[in-house]
């Protein structure tokens, strides 16, 4: 090693070659879904011509490949010579994650006549598994390229295409470290391999395996393939773009419908497990942890009391009942977004169910949102710990969660968390309420639901998506989506002098 | 590889570095959650916090599939238990340091014990750091010196003299004796492997490599020659003991300047051909009195490495010829250099140094970092069907950065020209600078029989 006498080049040009990086794998997955098309256009026989259907994408691919190759060529000289630090791996994510949205709404607005501002909330939308979307008439407004484009989004974005950029370009040493963590800051996502290209490998990995299970299951059971590739992709992912307007209700078979819910809730799982489980070859694994058996308490508990009180709107039919509430807990709890029935014609209560299922989410390393449920389950044991603390002083009350005590550190990490979510939920919902003029719960229900990247919300305005909203709002929930997607501490560091200062 | 790293100081995050970088899946653990956050947030390894001799936090780090554990932990004991652990857990090969005073006499030709109490390792990098020290003070001059394959082959590190008959002229031309050649040269901090064409200039550094034998009588032409005869120590620690026994019943008059009486009065007693000096060796005064200025060579082996580098200071304006310290940072090498310090030794790289080989494979039998990890001098087996093997090494179109030094045959040591072959089993000495490393590892690769 010799001693260079050199100063830290500037944030901008740190991370000018992994931003490039990723947008060149953007472009490829725009290119990837092309030729896909294509060769539905042309299977299908009809008369449609492949190149035009598909323009929108190989119009935006070209645009994405020349951004990604002026930002390489950018950082060209500092490829290898300078790693990454927590401070430009964060600016780093965020400004993916800023072109994701940019780069993935740049089809709708060529291939679909999308205003910008509607076109970047879709995009993020996508990109962030939020599902929620402001097409009031999907069939008749996207073109098949652009459904699958919007499955494309949502897949890529939900196991994060950071972690995918770590796990192909492997030598990141420590840049893909931070890289991945900046994306992925879960409790327990990560220390599946010591090395983290090899962590996003395997992720990756599972991700792709389950998806393929998934997309054969629902082609099986009667989807066509296009459909069954938008649904796999928006399942797994935890998404919830459907090629339908009335969504899943539209294909009428209750096998899709519990197959879907139980593919949700594998999507909402911690996928180290799966790894484990994979590794050992002992499923027992699974039940050892903690947070998974409190996410199947939960999920059986609610459904429980959903078929309960949703039993009198069924008809008394106890199976269809179950079926209804079955999903509508695996949709929300994994904030999913699929629907087979309107939840706001549920009575109060089990609205407040699935409000609260939105708000607790799916399990840390999923690629479910809303807050996790080991965060959910630290809080908890943190809050009677110190509930015991306030009467009895000199007991020592330790935080435990499988077993394991829970560092302070954590502790507070996870408060942070919660007082950060609920901020911004009370500051976004503010603005909206401002911009619109909208009822308070109906902006706080549409705030929450784009924070927990659910999709649907709970109080609409008068129609079933996002549509009505102004151009402001939809912006506020783009920041959002993004803010929830990627849990906060990574968007919010990027406003702190330091990290631009050195 | 998968290797788990015990202790996370100033050894063990180098190694950590290096394992890193060499793309090793790589488990690190420490006591300390300083040392943990440090090392996960600069590389790409898996931490662990806990004791690293407890069998759990060794199961749990997943020694049972892991193919080398290296303890490094500033506690010797904590170190062979862990070692030991590891390898009942399952763990392939075990590598543990020592470094008390007790761990002096561990046996090992090269200060490396093999198979002691069980690990494949045990080594104290002080008393590696003295046998260095004592072979660059039997040197005529050399200010390194790396003993390979058992002491047949040498590499010896020199300065080029103002006027040396060997600088100003290609190397083809120097006509230089068979048995040695130019290995490496460092010419402002920059090392380089030299080809024919290149001239060597005063002032350069330069690895020689070869019999050494040859090496001795070659010297003239490269450095002045130095002889020594007054050696004067600097800390009376396990270096600096082990170094003044390595020196008793050489001729070479040792002095030892150590600052705490009762340390002082031991040395007294196992060292008798030696003069043990009671006082600060950084106090100029001090050395004035004692005549100490008149030493040929002034080596600072205390443990500290910036009492050293002030006492190499003091040494050189009392008049001592030549200075050496004992540093624990090797990657400020240059640095110490520009400040007038002719040698500079690392324990800590030779740490480095042993377990790298170790995480290297079976067909690396020693391994040398040169100039601070710039190159390495690697001494490896030639296997059954690799592509160097069996043919004539001009043919062979070596990689830039790499040099075939001397080939270890059955009936002896051939430092190779163009037409020499090298025999499958025949031992292979070479450098390679890192960039060449991964081209030189795929020459020596096994390949189908």
């Amino acid at each position: 090693m010799t001693l260079a006498r050199r100063r830290r080049p500037p944030v901008h040009r740190v991370i000018a070659r992994p931003v490039g990086l990723v947008l060149l794998v953007l472009a490829g997955a725009l290119l990837a879904t092309g030729f896909l098309e294509m060769g539905f256009a042309l299977a299908s026989l009809d008369d449609v011509d492949p190149l035009q259907s598909v323009a929108p994408l190989f119009g935006a691919a070209p645009i994405s490949a020349l951004m990604g190759a002026f930002a390489v060529w950018w950082g060209r000289d500092l490829a290898g010579a300078v790693s990454l630090d927590r401070r430009d791996a964060s600016v780093a994510v965020v400004a993916i994650w800023t072109l994701l949205g940019v780069v993935g709404a740049l089809p709708l607005i060529f291939g679909a006549n999308t205003s910008i501002p509607d076109a970047l909330f879709e995009s993020l939308s996508g990109f962030t598994t939020t599902g929620a979307t402001i097409y009031a008439d999907i069939e008749g407004t996207l073109s098949p390229p652009l459904v699958l484009w919007r499955a494309v989004m949502h897949w890529l974005g939900g196991m994060g295409i950071v972690v995918l950029f770590v796990a192909i370009f492997p030598n990141l040493g420590v840049s893909g470290k931070h890289l991945f963590r900046s994306e992925v800051p879960g409790v327990t996502a990560e220390g599946l391999r010591p090395r983290i290209t090899d962590t996003s490998l395997v992720l990756w990995k599972l991700y792709m395996g389950l998806t393929v299970v998934a997309v054969g299951l629902l082609w099986w059971l009667g989807m066509g393939v296009h459909d069954a590739l938008v649904h796999g992709f928006g399942t797994l992912s935890t998404g919830g773009f459907s090629s339908r307007d009335a969504s899943i209700a539209a294909f009428g078979s209750p096998a899709i419908e519990w197959t879907l819910a139980v593919l949700m809730l594998i999507a909402g799982v911690n996928f180290g497990l799966y790894y484990a489980v994979v590794r050992t070859g002992k499923v027992r694994a699974l039940w050892r942890s903690a947070e998974l058996r409190l996410y199947v308490g939960i999920i059986v508990a609610a459904t429980g009391t959903l078929t309960w009180l949703l039993y009198d709107d069924h008809g008394g039919d106890l199976l269809v009942s179950l079926r209804y509430s079955f999903f509508r807990v695996a949709t929300s709890l994994t904030s999913t977004g699929f629907g087979i029935d309107d939840h706001r014609a549920y009575p109060p209560v089990a609205m407040a169910i699935v409000v609260l299922m939105m708000l607790v989410g799916g399990c840390a390393g999923s690629t479910a949102g809303g807050m996790k449920i080991s965060r959910v389950l630290i809080l908890a044991k943190a809050a009677a710990a110190q509930v015991r603390r306030s009467v009895r002083p000199a007991v020592v009350a330790v935080v435990r969660v499988d077993k394991r005590p829970v560092q302070p550190s954590i502790v507070v990490d996870v408060m942070s968390f919660f007082v950060l979510y609920m901020a911004c939920l009370a500051a976004l919902s503010l603005i909206v309420v401002h911009t619109d003029g909208v009822p308070v719960p109906t902006a706080v229900g549409a705030v929450l639901s784009c924070l927990s990247n659910m999709g649907p919300a709970p109080f609409y305005l008068d129609v079933d998506n996002f549509s009505g909203w102004s151009a402001s709002a939809k912006l506020v929930f783009c920041g959002a989506m993004v803010l929830g997607r990627l849990e906060f501490f990574t968007v919010l560091a990027i406003f702190l002098p330091e990290v631009w200062r050195r | 590889m998968y290797i788990v790293v015990v202790g996370l100081g100033q050894v063990g995050t180098a190694v950590v570095r290096a394992l890193e970088s060499q793309g090793h899946d790589v488990v690190a653990i420490d006591r300390d959650p300083a040392a943990i956050a440090h090392v996960e947030d600069h590389y790409d390894v898996a931490t662990l916090e806990g004791y690293g001799a407890s069998a759990r936090v060794l199961k749990e780090a997943g020694c049972p599939r892991a193919d080398l554990i290296v303890a490094v932990t500033d506690q010797d004991e904590t170190n062979l238990v862990a070692a030991l652990t590891a390898r009942h857990l399952g763990t392939r090969r075990a590598v543990a340091r020592v470094q008390g005073a007790d761990w002096v006499d561990i046996g090992g030709q090269d200060g490396v014990a093999p198979g002691l109490l069980g690990v494949d390792a045990v080594f104290n990098p002080r008393v590696l750091a003295a046998r260095e020290l004592a072979r660059i003070a039997r040197s005529h001059g050399a200010l390194e010196v790396f003993e390979v394959a058992g002491g047949q082959v040498e590499v010896a590190q020199v300065e080029m003299a103002a006027g040396a008959r060997a600088a100003g002229r290609p190397l083809v031309d120097l006509r230089l004796p068979r048995g040695m050649r130019v290995a490496a040269v460092v010419r402002a901090g920059r090392l380089m492997v030299p080809g024919g064409a290149d001239v060597l200039k005063a002032g350069d550094r330069v690895f020689l490599a070869g019999l050494p034998a040859v090496i001795r009588s070659a010297l003239p032409r490269f450095a002045k020659v130095r002889t020594t005869s007054r050696i004067a120590i600097l800390g009376g620690g396990v270096v600096g003991s082990t170094l003044a026994r390595a020196l008793e019943g050489t001729g070479v008059a040792v002095t030892i300047i150590e600052q705490d009486p009762p340390t002082a009065e031991a040395l007294a007693l196992v060292l008798p051909d030696t003069t043990i000096i009671i006082g600060d060796g950084t106090d100029l005064a001090l050395l004035q009195e004692h005549d100490i200025g008149a030493s040929d060579l002034l080596f600072a082996a205390a443990a500290d490495e910036q009492v050293n580098l002030m006492g190499a200071l003091v040494a050189r304006r009392a008049g001592v010829g030549r200075t050496g310290i004992i540093v624990s940072r090797p990657e400020y090498e240059s640095l110490y250099q520009q400040l007038g310090i002719d040698i500079v030794v690392s324990p800590r790289q030779m740490a480095t140094d042993v377990i790298l080989r170790h995480a290297r494979g079976e067909e690396v039998r020693s391994l040398f970092a040169l100039s601070g990890g710039q190159a390495e001098l690697v001494e490896l087996s030639a296997p059954e069907g690799a592509r160097a093997v069996g043919r004539p090494l001009m043919e062979l179109d070596l990689p830039r950065g790499v040099q075939i030094c001397a080939v270890l045959k059955r009936d002896g040591v051939v430092v190779p020209g163009g037409r020499d072959v090298i025999d499958p089993g025949d031992g292979v000495i070479l450098v390679t600078t890192a960039a060449a490393r991964r081209a030189a590892t795929r020459l020596f690769r096994a390949g189908r029989p």
